[in-house]
């Protein structure tokens, strides 16, 4: 077989994977919903009087907030432990003898949970965000072009995410996840 | 009483010598555990400069409620590490839970002492760097009043932490899995201490006041130790609630944990 062939397998079993796991999911959405509206919450309230501020209105912050939650579980924000786990374990060992690049072996598992992440839990948290609040949209092909160039670069297997999604998301969350 | 407070010693010592045979780790860990944490202050203490407040809350006042929830639940994430739902989770997942059953001891106290996360410190001593600067940076007018209540609502905090934390790993029972939902209310119960209670809209409050009586833990004490006025009209001694809320959640957390005990069935792992 080829590395495509086995690399797009990959994807596909990752998907099922995950499918397998809804209600952690939706459980996983709630919570995503609930700290966003608290970071909501927290920036309706500095923003009361100043229509704009470092040149962001309220609907842009909030808009904000809501991408940073959406992403979260797509991305791993909270770090991608299973690598280091298979060293620890041993099983890095029997995966390295595979007939398949390490790197593209956890790419293809990767991109199948981070796809399934993406459509239930991202997207749908944006949506409840346009519902409750009104969010920001880009305005023209050229940006909505770059929201998906920034979209998928940030997809890929990296172990040394944990701290970014923390001190990206105006007004600071609490690194409550950090271990 | 005094054989179980032996036993508890002797298990947080075996941990902790398990923990300091990776010296350069814990320091690391903390050291990163603490510089995320002061990050989180700062960013919040650059967003306040450029607001100036929030709803009538200056940067140190805010900085108060942050400093009382972060040393707190710092103090309560290193002793109720055994509690914690995602560990615990796991705990059950593998049967590792069922060997702690089959030992001679109280299991309260065996899950209490399965775990003793050294490394929060740093977070600790974030929450202690910024609580020395609010108390350096505010006038609070200190009475013998205030000074007595300050260590009993610290924790009245740290005891309703902890009982969210048994109540998350005794729903762990039931669902083997750890469920996210529970970080509303630990993680997310903490960052909505952090902030007057007052930006959030009603709904939201009267949950964190009837339900999860989170608001009478760190807001009403803040009103009263900051001699703020109180924007909903409770009576004077909704200040002082505190340990009363705190330890009635641990109070009710420890009895739905036994209630969980009695009806464990393992997962057969």
């Amino acid at each position: 077989m080829n590395q495509a062939r086995i690399f797009w397998e990959l994807v596909r079993r990752a998907i099922q994977r995950q499918m397998t796991y809804r209600a952690a999911t939706l459980a996983g959405l709630v919570t995503n919903f609930f700290f966003g509206l608290l970071r909501a919450a927290v920036l309706v309230a500095l923003y009361r009087g100043s229509r704009q501020v470092a040149g962001m209105s309220v609907q842009d912050a909030i808009t904000y907030t809501g991408l940073t939650q959406a992403i979260i579980a797509y991305l791993s924000f909270f770090g991608w432990y299973e690598l280091a786990q298979s060293i620890y374990s041993g099983q890095v060992g029997a995966d390295l003898l595979k007939p398949i690049n390490l790197f593209t072996f956890w790419m293809g598992q990767d991109l199948g949970r981070a796809l399934v992440q993406l459509v239930l839990r991202g997207l749908p948290l944006l949506a409840f965000y346009a519902l409750a609040f009104g969010i920001a949209t880009p305005n023209t092909a050229g940006q909505w072009l770059a929201l998906a160039v920034a979209g998928s670069l940030g997809s890929r297997p990296n172990p040394g995410r944990a701290g970014v999604a923390t001190c990206g998301s105006a007004p600071p969350g609490h690194f409550g996840r950090l271990r | 009483m005094s054989h179980a407070l032996g036993l508890y010693r002797r298990l947080i010592a075996a941990n902790l010598r398990s923990q300091m045979s990776y010296r350069a780790s814990f320091w690391l860990e903390s050291l990163a555990s603490f510089s995320a944490t002061i990050t989180a202050f700062l960013t919040l203490a650059l967003i306040l400069e450029r607001f100036n407040n929030i709803a009538g809350w200056t940067l140190w006042e805010v900085a108060f409620l942050y400093g009382m929830v972060e040393t707190a639940f710092g103090v309560m994430d290193m002793l109720f590490s055994g509690f914690d739902p995602q560990n615990f989770g796991v705990q059950v997942r593998l049967g590792r839970f069922d060997q702690l059953l089959l030992r001679p001891a109280s299991i309260t106290l065996q899950v209490l002492g399965s775990e003793f996360v050294l490394r929060r410190l740093g977070r600790i001593a974030q929450g202690l760097v910024v609580l020395g600067l609010v108390f350096s940076k505010l006038n609070i007018h200190w009475t013998l009043a205030k000074l007595a209540y300050l260590p009993v609502v610290f924790a009245s905090l740290v005891a309703f932490y902890g009982g969210l934390f048994v109540i998350g790993a005794t729903i762990t029972f039931w669902t083997v899995e750890s469920i996210e939902a529970i970080n509303i209310f630990t993680y997310g119960g903490s960052e909505l201490m952090a902030y007057p209670m007052q930006i959030y809209q009603d709904w939201m409050r009267l949950f964190f006041t009837y339900v999860v009586p989170a608001i009478f833990l760190n807001y009403y004490p803040a009103l009263y130790f900051l001699d703020k006025p109180d924007p909903f009209h409770l009576p004077v001694w909704a200040h002082f609630l505190a340990p009363l809320a705190g330890f009635g959640v641990l109070g009710a957390g420890m009895l739905f944990w036994r209630y969980g005990l009695r009806h464990y069935q393992s997962t057969g792992s």
